[in-house]
């Protein structure tokens, strides 16, 4: 059964090992997912603006193209999902645009393709049940923060991925897993997101409100220190900007908060991998990738 | 030819502001049969009426068209007019111009188009209608009342003071309902019990007044003056006649339950009485929970008993009643506090609800009055109250203002710092809404003297910290991130129709809104009735409000009951659908579908036959009936067809009636 996949340009560089992983662990369940042909770059935000309908042409030529493979493509690159999921409501519910960009991408697509986040194809196709029995490793000391960000929720009624205020859908997957999943308030908080690259790293650590890297540090501050004050021992996600975020700050962030504890992010999928019995050498998860090294923990809670 | 005359009303400029009056005069008057037409300001004004009665008796008119507002709102008023002057009032019929025209459309030149076609099919229908007498029935000076809150026991009260019987059913064990797990009313502070249960012994002891509690509606038939209810009484497992409310029972009783009194705040017993007021003070057994009836095992309470009225046989029993009209004051409930993720509602032991924190403010309550957080029992020092919690929120809640919150939230601030000192209170609000009587002034004194902190924003988030309930939120007004590590939350939820409502109001074919509260005929000239005639509305049941309104509500309901039962005879509308016996079949498919048992089968005769009385006219029948033999009174085929042929711009081709 071919599936098609979409990977986005970010898990083809600096989110490799969330890319690998997710690869890797729907292999392990059976599943051969295809690359979409001829996929290009997602826009990386949706557009907003009402009237240039022209950034929707790289999503819906992306869908276009899955069409080909099948009636589901499955992606997980938050950033990714939130922009293919919405470019598809909006063919879906507005004949007009749907046209127009049909007409300029000379490709005829009715909004007939679903887009599937990995979570959800784990959760329906492979079945959280069985992810639980075919784990080779136990995660039971393993204590994870779930942090899901905006991009997977948000706008509720066009995403439907789960309830945007209190999401539940990480957890049950990490609990499935075996997981010692906190209650993690900051689960939904905003990372700081494009503000990141309004400045540079430097800029950052000023964290002062009244400047934008400041707010980036700031923001990401109030969510791991709300984890590490919970005893976790990751924080874990699915979004490449958001472990930017929360990564690279830790530092600028352990200059101006005194006692401030570093803690590893992690892509959910690089931890399902891992806990399958995968080669955890083959998924990033080491300090070329990370800011904040997460091999340490891995091995200590994780493989030992 | 009939003559007609046509009306037209410009609704000061509600009408004429949109339509061209001139232009539908002139062109009105160019319709076969029409004689007159005059347009006027506002025809509902006495000079308006007197308008239409000088033009009937003038031109020696037949029959009317007013073009006006709904008929729902002003057709009696014209008919009435009519008659006075010696016309039938079913010579009379409304062209809806005002909400189905004028308040819709803004082209002038278009609407005015419409509005003639709208007119000239009334004229068309008015034009085959026949002169109808009122069908009347007996009627039964005998109210039923359904729900044993404030609203109930006050519409009840006023019926039974005005010398009728009246049949009160409540569902839970007591009569009562919210007002009684109140602690103390805003505006005056006056304890909530000490006004209430002197009104719920008068109505237990009133002579004219049966309590049913523990009771529930089963089925109802027949029409205003004359209904058919069947009244199941759900079985208490004790003989309340033989109980003498020692209590023994529950002291003995080893099952633990969440109080549904104490909003789960205590625990009550299998076999209880659900607070200490209660009317009957007799108690029922929770058979979901009772040992006896889950396991077959216990029975203390048969055993202790000291007068034999513990009885685990007694079945439900249902009883017929007959009785003349229908409160419905079915009350409200809160928003469940689950449903909202987000304050930690149902995750969080510190948070609760508006309710819960009347239970522990009460002196008879869990805490005896003590504000003890749930969690662990410590005072609370710090207390955060969120209003609008699932209210004005279209996205993740209810629309509309739950009206009640702003003021109890106020009353709560006030009265936890009057019983923690040192304590502070902190209000989230949107706006603070205090329209009503010495409301403003109970909300300043809060600020001013119990040092109440406002705080105009909403909150985002709320979810335990530690032992602290932390409360994130925006004060709007400095335009800052507040954060409060609070050690209680009080949430105000949305008011809802109470649970079973919405089944409650399809037995009794009675109409709900959008949101599930019981819908009035006019929501400013009839506030007290119910679509359906011989309903009357009452409480919180029909749209959030304070005891204050529900009061005066159920004193409206009670007057236009008493006034109902004032004449012999009930009015029905003639416009019921007959049978054309010469082409009836008697095929029976009518008899099927009358959802009144209105139509039965002569299986002699081999005809169809209408009981006239039970007819409410909704026209199933016609809709059914193979050979077009069930026709409805002035609302036939051949003037629907004729109507349509106006509306579509043909030449009357219709005969004339008379």
């Amino acid at each position: 059964m071919e599936i098609a996949y979409f990977p986005g340009c970010t898990l083809r560089a600096s989110a490799i090992g969330l890319d690998d992983s997710v690869r890797d662990t729907a292999a392990a369940f059976g599943f051969d997912f295809k690359e979409v042909p001829d996929w290009t770059c997602c826009g990386a935000t949706f557009n907003l603006a009402v009237d240039n309908i022209m950034a929707l042409a790289p999503p819906i030529r992306i869908l276009a193209n899955a069409k080909t493979v099948g009636d589901r493509v499955v992606t997980v690159c938050a950033g990714c999902y939130n922009v293919l999921k919405r470019a598809n409501y909006t063919v879906r519910n507005d004949a007009e645009k749907r046209k127009k960009i049909s007409d300029f991408i000379e490709m005829e697509y009715e909004g007939d393709v679903e887009v599937v986040h990995y979570i959800e194809f784990l959760r329906d196709d492979v079945g959280f049940d069985r992810i639980g029995k075919e784990l080779k490793k136990k995660l039971d000391q393993v204590k994870v923060a779930p942090y899901y960000g905006c991009q997977l929720l948000r706008p509720e009624e066009e995403l439907q991925f789960d309830d945007a205020e209190d999401p539940m859908l990480m957890d049950d997957l990490l609990k499935a897993m075996g997981c010692d999943v906190i209650d993690f308030p900051h689960k939904v908080e905003c990372c700081g997101a494009f503000l990141t690259v309004c400045t540079d790293l430097e800029a950052r650590s000023a964290a002062k409100d009244d400047d934008t890297g400041g707010a980036v540090s700031e923001c990401s501050y109030t969510i791991l220190d709300a984890a590490v004050k919970r005893g976790a021992d990751f924080v874990v996600l699915s979004c490449p900007l958001c472990l930017y975020n929360l990564d690279s700050a830790q530092d600028a962030i352990e200059k101006e908060h005194h006692g401030f504890k570093k803690i590893p992010i992690i892509y959910f999928s690089q931890l399902l991998a891992v806990a399958l019995g995968l080669d955890p050498k083959k998924y990033a998860l080491d300090s070329a990738h990370h800011y904040v090294d997460p091999s340490g923990v891995v091995k200590a809670k994780v493989l030992s | 030819m009939k003559r007609i005359g046509v009306f037209i009303c410009h609704c000061g400029s509600n009408i004429a502001g949109t339509l061209d009056i001139d232009r539908i005069i002139e062109t009105t008057k160019t319709f076969p049969g029409v004689v007159q037409a005059e347009d006027y300001k506002y025809l509902c004004s006495d000079p308006g009426q007197n308008l239409v009665q000088k033009m009937i008796e003038a031109h020696k008119l037949d029959a009317v068209v007013i073009s006006a507002c709904t008929p729902s709102l002003h057709e009696p008023t014209f008919r009435k007019a009519a008659e006075m002057v010696g016309m039938n009032p079913y010579q009379v019929e409304i062209a809806n111009i005002r909400e189905q025209c004028s308040w819709v459309h803004d082209d002038t030149p278009t609407a005015t188009d419409k509005a003639i076609k709208m007119i000239r099919s009334i004229v068309e229908k008015v034009r085959l209608n026949e002169s109808l007498e009122p069908i009347t029935a007996p009627l039964t000076k005998k109210a039923l009342v359904i729900g044993g809150g404030i609203s109930g026991i006050q519409a009840a009260l006023d019926i039974a003071n005005s010398g009728y019987e009246v049949i009160v059913v409540e569902r839970e064990p007591s009569i009562g309902g919210h007002m009684a797990q109140l602690s103390e009313t805003f505006p005056t502070l006056d304890c909530s019990q000490c006004i209430l249960t002197p009104k719920m012994v008068e109505l237990n002891l009133h002579p004219k007044v049966t309590i049913h509690t523990y009771s529930e509606i089963e089925s109802l038939g027949g029409y205003i003056g004359n209904f058919k209810v069947g009244i199941r009484k759900r079985a208490k497992s004790v003989d309340h006649v033989r109980c003498t409310s020692c209590g023994l029972c529950y002291e003995k009783c080893p099952v633990k339950r969440p109080s549904e009194f104490e909003r789960g705040l205590a625990k009550r017993k299998a076999i209880y009485v659900p607070f200490p007021q209660a009317i009957p003070n007799k108690p029922v057994i929770d058979r979901e929970n009772c040992l006896k009836f889950t396991k077959d095992a216990c029975g203390n309470c048969e055993k202790v008993c000291p007068t034999t009225a513990v009885d685990f046989t007694q079945q439900d029993e249902i009883i017929e009643e007959e009785v003349g009209a229908i409160v419905v004051a079915s009350g409200y409930d809160l928003y469940a506090t689950a449903e909202l993720r987000e304050y930690g509602g149902g995750k969080v032991p510190d948070v609760v609800d508006g309710l819960q924190f009347e239970r522990l403010l009460s002196a008879s309550g869990p805490t005896q009055g003590e504000i003890l957080r749930p969690s662990d029992g410590k005072v609370a020092k710090e207390v955060v109250f969120v209003q609008c919690a699932g209210s004005r929120d279209t996205e993740r809640g209810k629309p509309y203002c739950s009206k009640i919150c702003c003021m109890y939230t106020a009353k709560h601030a006030m009265l936890y710092k009057h019983k923690v000192h040192d304590g502070q209170a902190y209000i989230f609000y949107i706006d603070v809404r205090a329209g009503g009587k010495g409301y403003e002034e109970f909300y300043q004194r809060g600020v001013d003297e119990d040092g109440t902190v406002y705080l105009r924003g909403k909150v985002s988030r709320i979810f335990q910290d530690g032992d602290k309930v932390m409360v994130w939120g925006s004060d709007t007004l400095t335009g800052k991130k507040v954060e409060i590590a609070a050690d209680m939350v009080v949430l105000a939820p949305a008011t809802v129709p109470s649970v079973g409502t919405e089944d409650l109001a399809r037995e009794l074919k009675i109409q709900v809104d959008i949101d599930g509260f019981l819908s009035e005929v006019h929501p400013k000239l009839r506030p007290v009735e119910s679509i359906t005639t011989g309903f009357y509305l009452a409480g919180a049941g029909q749209a959030p409000k304070d005891i204050p309104e529900a009061v005066a509500q159920a004193g409206g309901a009670a007057s236009k009951v008493v006034a109902l039962f004032s004449g012999d005879l009930v009015h029905r509308d003639p416009m019921i659908v007959g049978v054309v016996e010469d082409t009836c079949s008697g095929c029976g498919v009518c008899v099927g579908v009358c959802p009144y048992s209105a139509r039965e089968l002569d299986t002699e005769k081999k005809k169809v036959k209408v009981v006239e009385v039970l007819c409410e006219g909704c026209g199933a029948c016609g809709a059914a009936c193979p050979t077009g033999s069930a026709q409805q009174k002035n609302l036939t085929d051949a003037q629907i067809i004729s109507m349509v042929g106006a509306s579509l711009g043909e030449s009357s081709e219709s005969p004339d009636s008379k």
